[in-house]
């Protein structure tokens, strides 16, 4: 997998996006009810993912998501971000968007899952 | 997470030669200038599959290099860039360059990377010129529609002429995308001039954009099992494809999800029913889920052309989108015939909208719709020996040949047995011995004919080789092959392929020496005309031997 990361930094490099964040599949709270999503979001980094979002799941204010970081991500990475949504939906806990990621509106857009994301109409 | 990905190698490498080898043909039939356009998508779909295999299995310098020709291949593809010789040249040599890499990584032999990245270096070198000459031609508003931008006065016209009826539900189709990427520019914080740039509005405007009228619908089940992502499947990557193919409207089902505690990350929760409209064929299709068989239940079916809206569609459309999404459901909720008009339409609709925008899009728009035009013609040129065949590995046939040849043998001892009996059943017996060894026979040639090929198989090797020896000597060559499709048995084809291909290029040598010598001209009208054969004839084989 680690490979795979490598030429997707290149990749992403030569397209011409802005490459500033690091590659790395870490992510950090960036205080309460905040969380700033990786710029890898795929299936090996999902496990990640989920128990970062999993702390916040019970979280009784509005959770903020930042994914301007956010270069790319696959179905496995939104799945974990739509199941994280509609949860917390579904007990009456918001969620917010911080910042725009045109991988993840994309993607977003082409698995249908849009409308269940509502992210804001300018990703 | 573990997954042996080392199984499905040999799988990777075959058919990635094959791949290959098709492009290597379709660069070698293409015209310069005037590009058949479905060449060249299956030269990109060569360049963009190895690319996904190599990603996939961690090959990452074959995965960058052709994603280098990929990028290359998209700007011809949507005509931002034109064919070449120098571009044609270019990309057979980064045929050259994939196949010693995916050679040397099967091999797991080091292969000299300079030259990869020599090569790779003038791929990006095109690139970038191209972009760079873009940028200078054009105003900062056009910038990011360049490509289509540049041809487009000239070809306006020409689009709705050359429209057929029915097409019109195409045309519109593509139109729109290119008004909403041109109204999106000014807005977007870093014009790209490559059209295909993942710009937010691109995709959005696409599941909104008018339905076709006349254009067949697909609708796709498609609903992975829960270990497609450890299998290395990614469905983003397959509704990608589908989105290039036509117009694509998702429905995911999230029935399945559990609760986010008991959600595991690496499975696959989602399904999804598609909606594809578009001349696509169902093979087309099913390709794109090739990689996910077996992980998957998939449902292909075609739906009766019926006069469909909007797609329901996902609601956060860009709103730079929103006006040509507009523009677009106008033109669809016109009656059908009269294509013409709605090529028309289409195009000046967005002049109502604020002048900055009014003409750009317009240009655009209607460029777009030639190559869209220009793309749903017949498929004419398909992809040779992929229809109703299977692939079997060698070994196997030898197998069933030694078995079949045991099976001879064992025959012909009870024919002997058989023809020294007597008595009452003696007769009979030698019915039944006659009738085994007919059908004997029958399956032992049968199991032969498997072994053979066409000779295409070496010839296919004769037009690159030329090609390049045309070039070096600087000669104009013609290169007509004949009786292609000779079958041989596979074992002599590839002892006989190097012999031949050492006669042809000593055909062209020698006829380069006598170039330079005029009293030992040959019969044409010039010395430079004189044909050469090479003198291979072929006799039937014999039967029964």
């Amino acid at each position: 997998m680690n490979k795979r990361k490598q030429g997707a930094a290149t990749r992403t490099t030569r397209r011409g996006h802005a490459a500033k964040t690091p590659d790395a599949a870490t992510e950090h709270n960036s205080g309460s009810g905040a969380f700033a999503v990786a710029a890898e979001c795929t299936v090996a980094d999902a496990s990640a993912l989920k128990s970062g979002l999993a702390k916040l799941l019970e979280d009784s204010g509005v959770v903020t998501l930042d994914i301007s970081a956010v270069q790319r991500i696959d179905t496995a990475g939104l799945q974990v971000i739509a199941t994280f949504i509609r949860e917390r939906e579904s007990h009456g806990r918001q969620v917010e968007w911080r910042g725009t990621a045109p991988a993840l509106a994309a993607a977003a857009k082409l698995l249908g899952l849009s409308s269940l994301l509502k992210l804001p109409s300018a990703a | 997470m573990t997954i042996d990905l080392t199984q499905f190698h040999d799988a990777f490498f075959e058919e990635s030669f094959e791949a290959l080898d098709s492009m290597e043909a379709a660069l070698l039939k293409l015209d310069i200038g005037a590009p058949e356009p479905e060449l060249i998508n299956t030269i990109f779909r060569v360049a963009h599959s190895i690319k996904g295999g190599s990603a996939t299995f961690g090959f990452s310098d074959i995965a960058s290099f052709t994603h280098s020709c990929e990028t290359l291949l998209d700007e011809l593809r949507s005509g931002g860039m034109q064919v070449s010789l120098e571009i044609s040249d270019l990309l057979l040599k980064t045929v050259d360059v994939m196949r010693a890499m995916l050679r040397s990584t099967q091999s797991k032999q080091p292969l000299d990377m300079q030259k990869v990245s020599d090569i790779q270096f003038d791929v990006e070198m095109m690139i970038a010129q191209k972009n760079a000459a873009a940028k200078a031609a054009l105003a900062p508003v056009k910038s990011a529609v360049a490509a289509p931008a540049t041809n487009a006065q000239p070809s306006a016209t020409a689009a709705t002429a050359q429209t057929p009826a029915g097409g019109a539900a195409h045309t519109l189709a593509s139109a729109t995308p290119a008004a909403a990427a041109a109204t999106s520019a000014p807005a977007s914080p870093a014009p790209s001039a490559i059209p295909a740039a993942p710009a937010g509005g691109s995709f959005a405007d696409r599941s909104v954009a008018g339905r076709s009228v006349a254009a067949p619908r697909w609708e796709i089940s498609f609903r992975p099992y829960r270990e497609l992502f450890a299998r290395g499947n990614d469905p983003l990557r397959m509704m990608r494809e589908l989105a290039e193919l036509g117009e694509l409207t998702v429905n995911v089902d999230t029935s399945a999800l559990p609760s986010f505690a008991e959600l595991d990350s690496q499975s696959c929760y989602l399904a999804w029913k598609l909606e594809l409209a578009g001349d696509v064929a169902e093979d087309a299709i099913q390709q794109v889920f090739d990689w996910a068989e077996g992980d998957c239940d998939l449902r292909i079916g075609r739906i009766a052309a019926a006069p469909s809206l909007l797609a329901a569609a996902g609601s956060a459309a860009p709103a730079a989108a929103d006006f040509s999404a507009e523009s677009a459901k106008v033109v669809t909720e016109a009656p059908a015939p009269a294509p013409a008009v709605e090529v028309v339409a289409a195009a000046e609709e967005p002049k109502h909208e604020p002048a900055a925008a009014a003409t750009a899009p317009a240009t655009a728009a209607a460029a777009h719709t030639l190559t869209a035009v220009k793309d749903t013609k017949p498929d004419a040129i398909s992809a040779v020996g992929d229809s109703g065949s299977i692939r079997v590995s060698v070994e196997k046939i030898d197998e069933l040949m030694n078995t079949v040849g045991e099976l001879v043998i064992t025959q012909a001892m009870l024919s002997q047995l058989g023809a020294a009996l007597e008595g009452a059943n003696a007769e009979k017996l030698r019915a039944g011995l006659a009738q085994l060894e007919r059908n004997t026979r029958e399956l032992q040639e049968s199991v032969m004919r498997v072994r053979m090929l066409p000779i295409s198989f070496v010839f296919s090797r004769f037009p690159r080789m030329v090609r390049d020896i045309a070039q070096r000597l600087g000669k104009h060559i013609d290169l007509k092959l004949t009786g292609e499709q000779t079958e041989l048995d596979k074992t002599v084809l590839e002892k006989i392929g190097d012999p031949l291909v050492h006669l042809v290029r000593k055909q062209y040598r020698s006829r380069d020496r006598d170039a330079r010598r005029p009293h030992r001209r040959g019969q044409g009208c010039c010395r430079n005309c004189a044909p050469r054969r090479l003198p291979s004839r072929r006799q039937h084989r014999r039967r029964g031997q």
